[in-house]
Formats: C-alpha cells, sequence, structure tokens
C-alpha cells in the first residue's frame, strides 16, 4: 500500500514535471512574454522590467527555465499583470469556490449517475432504459456553457425561481443572519451545479450500466439466482456492489472535464472561481494568469486521480494485498 | 425563391438518402464495407444520427445559395434585436444581422473547422500511438508519460492558454490547435491496439519473410487499427466542434463579423434576457450536430465490432 502510494506519488510529480516544462515551452513560443506585453499601457516600463529580472526573463534561456521550475517549487507562479498582485494570492481567493463548485458537482453526478446506471441496467431493452440513455446523451452533447446559458434563461428569467449570477444576494447580504446567508449561497449554487450534473452524469450512468452488465454475467450471480434470492437483493449485494470498483476509477478520469466544464458554467453564472478568473484573464492578455491556471487545473487532476487509485486500492481487497 | 431551392437542398438530402440505403441493401454483400454498412442500418438511432448529419453537411455546403440575407449585412437599425418572424426566421441580433443566415453560415464554418481538426487530430494520433506501441520500450513510456500530462489539463483551459498567448488566431491556426489539442485519447487508442496486433503471427510472418518496419505497420498494423479511429474521429468532431464554439464564445475563436456557430451565441450572451433567439438556434444546431456526432460514433462501433453490441 505504501509502495503504491509512494509510485503514484512520483508518476503524479512526474506528470506535473511534463505540464511544467510544457507551460514553459508556450510561454517562451508566445510572442512577448508575461511582462513585455506593450499595448497594456497600465504597465510601466521600469514595473516590467522589474518583474522580468525577478523572474529571469532578462537570461539565457537554461537559466530561465530552471528559475522557472525553482520558483513554482517555491509555490510562486508569477505576477499577474491584470491584477496587480501575485498570482498565487489570486488562486487562493479563487479556488476554494471552484472547490466548492467541484466537489458538489462531482458528488452528485456520481449518484445521478451511478442511479442512473443501475436503472438502466435492471430495465435493460426497456423504454425506461431507452429514453434514460437518450436524454442523458442529449445533454451530454450539449456544449457546456450553452446549457448553463439556457439554465440561466429558463429558471432566472422567464421563471425567475434562482438567482442569475454571483455567490450571494449582494445588496441584502448585510442584512441576514448565518441561515439565510447559508440558504442564499445554497440557492446561488443550484444552476450552475445542475449544468455540471447534467453535463457529467451521462458519461457515469452509461459507464456503471456497462459494469453493472457485465458483472450480472458472473458466475455467483446466477448461483444466487439459483438459490431462490431475489431480483433486488442480487442487484444491490451481488451486481452494484461488484459493478461500483471501476466507477472508481472513472471518478478520476471525470476531473478534467468537469474543471474543463466549470470554466465555462463559472463564467456564464459569474462564480468567482479559477475558471471565471482565467476566462476574464483572456481579455487582457495576463499570461501568467492563464498559464498557472492550466498547471493548477493539472494539478488538481493529478491529485484527483492519485486519491481515485488509492481509493480503488483500499476497496479492492486483491489490490490492496499486493 | 429561396423557398424553391430549399427544395431542391431537400430532394438531393433525399436522394442521398436513398442512394445509401440501396448501397447497404445490395444482396451481394462481398466487402467489408457494405458488411458494416449493413449492420449499421439497422441500427435505428444511428441511421437517424446519419440523417442529420447528411441535412447538415448538405445544407450548410449550400449555404450562401440557401442564404435568406447577407449574413454580415447591417439590415436596417429598426431591426435591431428583433424577434422571430416569417422574414426573418430565426431574428436579428444586437447589430440587426439576420441570425438565421448567420446560423447558416455558421455551421459551415464550423462544421468545416471540425472536420478539418479532426482530420489533423486522427493523424497526429494514429502516428504517435502506432510509433509508441511499434518502438516500445522506452521511447513507448516517455510518449505515453507524455499523453499522460497532456491528459491531465482539461481541454479547454489548454486551448484557453493557447488561444490567450497568441490572441488573433486564423483559420488555419485555430484548426491546427483544435486538432494539436485532440489526439491525445486517439494516441492511447492506436497504441494499446498495436500492442496487441504487433504479437500476431502476421507480424511475426511478415518480419521473418525480411518486411521492413514501415511496411509492416502500412500493411498488417494501420487497416487493423482502422476502426477504432474511425468511431474515435466520429466522436472526436462532437468534441472538437464543442471546442470551437466554446473559443469563439470566449471571443478567441473566429472574429468577429464572420459568424460561427460559437460567436453568433457570444452576440446573444449580453441580451439573453430580451433577445434569446439569438443565443438559441446556434445553440440547437451545435447540439444536434454533437448529439448526431455521438449517436454515429455509437452505431459504428457497434457496427464494426459486432462482440461490442449494446455496451
Amino acid at each position: 500500500m505504501r509502495r503504491l502510494l509512494a509510485g503514484r506519488l512520483l508518476q503524479g510529480l512526474a506528470v506535473l514535471w511534463v505540464v511544467a516544462t510544457l507551460t514553459f515551452a508556450l510561454l517562451h513560443l508566445a510572442p512577448g512574454d508575461p511582462y513585455s506585453y506593450q499595448s497594456d499601457r497600465r504597465v510601466a516600463p521600469e514595473v516590467a522590467a522589474h518583474w522580468r529580472h525577478v523572474y529571469c526573463l532578462d537570461r539565457p534561456l537554461p537559466a530561465q527555465y530552471a528559475c522557472y521550475l525553482a520558483s513554482l517549487a517555491r509555490g510562486d507562479l508569477g505576477f499577474s499583470i491584470s491584477q496587480s498582485r501575485p498570482v498565487r494570492d489570486i488562486l487562493i481567493d479563487y479556488v476554494p469556490r471552484t472547490l466548492e463548485l467541484m466537489s458538489l458537482g462531482l458528488l452528485l453526478s456520481f449518484a445521478v449517475g451511478i442511479a442512473l446506471g443501475v436503472l438502466e441496467a435492471r430495465r435493460r431493452g426497456t423504454f425506461a432504459d431507452w429514453g434514460s440513455r437518450g436524454i442523458a446523451l442529449f445533454f451530454y452533447s450539449m456544449p457546456d456553457f450553452w446549457l448553463a446559458l439556457m439554465l440561466a434563461l429558463v429558471f432566472a428569467y422567464w421563471l425567475p425561481i434562482f438567482p442569475i449570477s454571483g455567490i450571494e444576494n449582494v445588496i441584502a447580504a448585510p442584512t441576514y443572519g448565518w441561515w439565510q446567508h447559508a440558504v442564499d449561497h445554497l440557492r446561488h449554487l443550484v444552476l450552475p451545479v445542475t449544468a455540471l450534473v447534467l453535463m457529467t452524469c451521462a458519461g457515469i450512468a452509461r459507464f456503471q450500466r456497462a459494469a453493472m452488465l457485465d458483472a450480472i454475467q458472473l458466475e455467483f450471480v446466477v448461483t444466487a439466482r439459483a438459490k431462490g434470492v431475489s431480483e433486488s437483493v442480487i442487484a444491490r449485494h451481488h451486481v452494484l456492489r461488484n459493478a461500483l470498483l471501476p466507477i472508481i476509477t472513472l471518478a478520476g478520469l471525470t476531473l478534467p472535464m468537469l474543471l474543463g466544464g466549470a470554466v465555462l458554467v463559472e463564467l456564464v453564472f459569474s462564480w468567482p472561481g479559477m475558471g471565471f478568473i482565467t476566462a476574464t484573464a483572456v481579455g487582457s492578455r495576463d499570461y501568467a494568469l492563464v498559464t498557472s491556471s492550466v498547471l493548477v487545473t493539472s494539478a488538481l487532476v493529478v491529485v484527483g486521480t492519485i486519491a481515485a487509485d488509492l481509493l480503488y486500492a483500499l476497496a479492492d481487497p486483491r489490490v490492496r494485498a499486493a | 425563391m429561396i423557398a424553391l431551392r430549399w427544395l431542391c437542398a431537400a430532394a438531393l438530402i433525399a436522394a442521398l438518402c436513398t442512394a445509401l440505403w440501396r448501397f447497404a441493401h445490395r444482396s451481394d454483400r462481398t466487402s467489408r464495407t457494405q458488411t458494416v454498412l449493413a449492420r449499421y442500418v439497422t441500427h435505428p438511432s444511428a441511421m437517424i444520427a446519419l440523417v442529420a448529419l447528411i441535412v447538415l453537411y448538405v445544407v450548410s455546403a449550400l449555404s450562401p445559395w440557401l442564404a435568406t440575407h447577407d449574413p454580415i449585412e447591417i439590415l436596417a437599425q429598426a431591426l435591431v434585436n428583433h424577434p422571430p418572424s416569417r422574414e426573418l426566421l430565426f431574428g436579428t441580433d444586437f447589430a440587426g444581422r439576420d441570425v438565421f443566415s448567420r446560423v447558416l453560415y455558421g455551421t459551415r464554418i464550423s462544421l468545416t473547422i471540425a472536420l478539418l481538426a479532426t482530420i489533423v487530430s486522427v493523424i497526429m494520433g494514429t502516428a504517435y500511438g502506432a510509433t509508441a506501441g511499434f518502438v516500445g520500450g522506452k521511447l513507448d513510456t516517455v510518449m505515453m508519460r507524455i499523453v499522460d500530462a497532456f491528459l491531465s489539463i482539461p481541454r479547454i483551459v489548454l486551448l484557453i492558454a493557447i488561444g490567450t498567448l497568441w490572441a488573433p488566431l486564423s483559420i488555419t491556426s485555430l484548426i491546427l490547435i483544435l486538432g494539436l489539442t485532440a489526439w491525445f485519447g486517439t494516441s492511447r487508442l492506436v497504441r494499446a491496439e498495436v500492442l496487441s496486433l504487433k504479437e500476431r503471427e502476421m507480424v511475426a510472418a511478415a518480419r521473418a519473410l525480411g518486411a521492413r518496419d514501415l511496411a509492416i505497420i502500412r500493411r498488417y498494423v494501420l487497416p487493423n487499427v482502422l476502426s477504432p479511429v474511425i468511431v474515435a474521429a466520429t466522436l472526436g468532431v462532437a468534441g472538437v466542434i464543442v471546442n470551437e464554439a466554446a473559443l469563439s464564445y470566449l471571443g478567441i475563436g473566429i472574429p468577429d463579423p464572420t459568424p460561427s456557430l460559437g460567436n453568433i451565441i457570444h452576440d446573444g450572451t449580453p441580451y439573453i434576457a430580451t433577445a434569446w433567439w439569438v443565443a438559441l438556434f446556434p445553440g440547437i444546431v451545435l447540439v444536434v450536430t454533437a448529439l448526431a456526432c455521438n449517436l454515429a460514433g455509437d452505431g459504428l462501433r457497434d457496427a464494426m465490432d459486432p462482440r461490442q453490441v449494446d455496451r
């Protein structure tokens, strides 16, 4: 177990190193550098020169690369020109909001996806199976930003049930008690989380359905059935428990998709998370901020994958023993 | 006049569909393509998807001929954010341009970009995966770790970063960027397939006869990885078209006067509460395209690999 963890951590670090090299290459190949962007008149030449010196951009390439890796290792992600503060401070403000949205989205989409998959596998070939798969594929095919936009149109403009944007009601919030704050915050979460769940649960349901259909063919299921165990008990105790194992791996694979989806969903709902800040950094061509978000999202994905692997090892006694 | 043209287009679509149907149902099933097609047409959802794709491609190919207005012409100041009517089928946008014609032209651009980018990604993914799988050893490990790293970055974040760094993207570079960020999955698929093909007797026999590596890859390996690659490409078109739309929606894809499905939605977003039609219709076209690609991909997978039916 400990060796597995160490191995996966090393692999994760290697992946992050490749990603860091990639962002360095991108920065180097792009026209200009993070602090020489000429048309941004708000940046005085002396300020730009200062940051170029701090991040070694006035030195030869190998030194730049070493300097880049060293500053990343220190947790220094550069200086955001559009917001005039270190990228790390910006991320500390915005990443928790994304994590909140993501973890809720991940939890709910797995709950919904697994439930749908189990239902589809048990009612295989019926109208419920077809209908549920069709609807799920429909939402899966939707561009995330458009789905978010349509949710906002229907449930915020046409039927004003949920707030359109932000994380709280800015006007009324100061007068709220703590539970009113909580309710208000939850209401702001509903639409973005719904968008994320609708777009990811289809893939999970599909995977779960296939895993269930695999597990149904196993011998002990036939034996259980021959012994007269009821179908619902078989589905719960024999099939689902075995079909849940592969789905843990899927959690790691769903993360990039969910994080990517969160970028545009956050933009549409003005949810002050990392995706929102990345999307708004596009307009100001904030190199440091944009490339840092590449690094941070991939770090989140790597951590998520390692967590999924460990969970798998914990859940599967065959792997745990190895 | 325009109605007549649409009738012609409909006739063309009908003719294409009938020809395809006839071809799939020919009694002498000798070629593999025909067997696959015959199996494909028995799949109702895949058939609907194929017809939808034919409709989309024919209509978008004929868009200059079928459009009711000039897509970038500003009709009249009085017609700003005009709701859909008989004259203006999908209404007008904030600048007073006909959304229907914009959607037609935009579909053409988006489909073209998606198709070309998918071709780029398929070539790249196949070449990369085949090299890694065939050569094996240390090179394989290094190449696959690089793919792992790329796969750990959410694709849209990578695209945003590239788009920001090289801000005004030309259509060619947009195609290249979309294609070059979409091949990672394909390369894994091809590598896995090549790894198993490499061990087959036919490859050993060819090698014993003195065939070179490249010849083996071309004659024995590539034809056998074709079917999973075709399926991946079909599914890939859906992904690319959505990503292109997302980039244009963010304002780093196709620049403004030229319509693309993404930037029409971008134009409609600030006015969503009053002029919902601007953002709604291009989105519907996007969903239909992506859905059709996904269904067609599933159908192709089932048709090409009979063992995998109902998965």
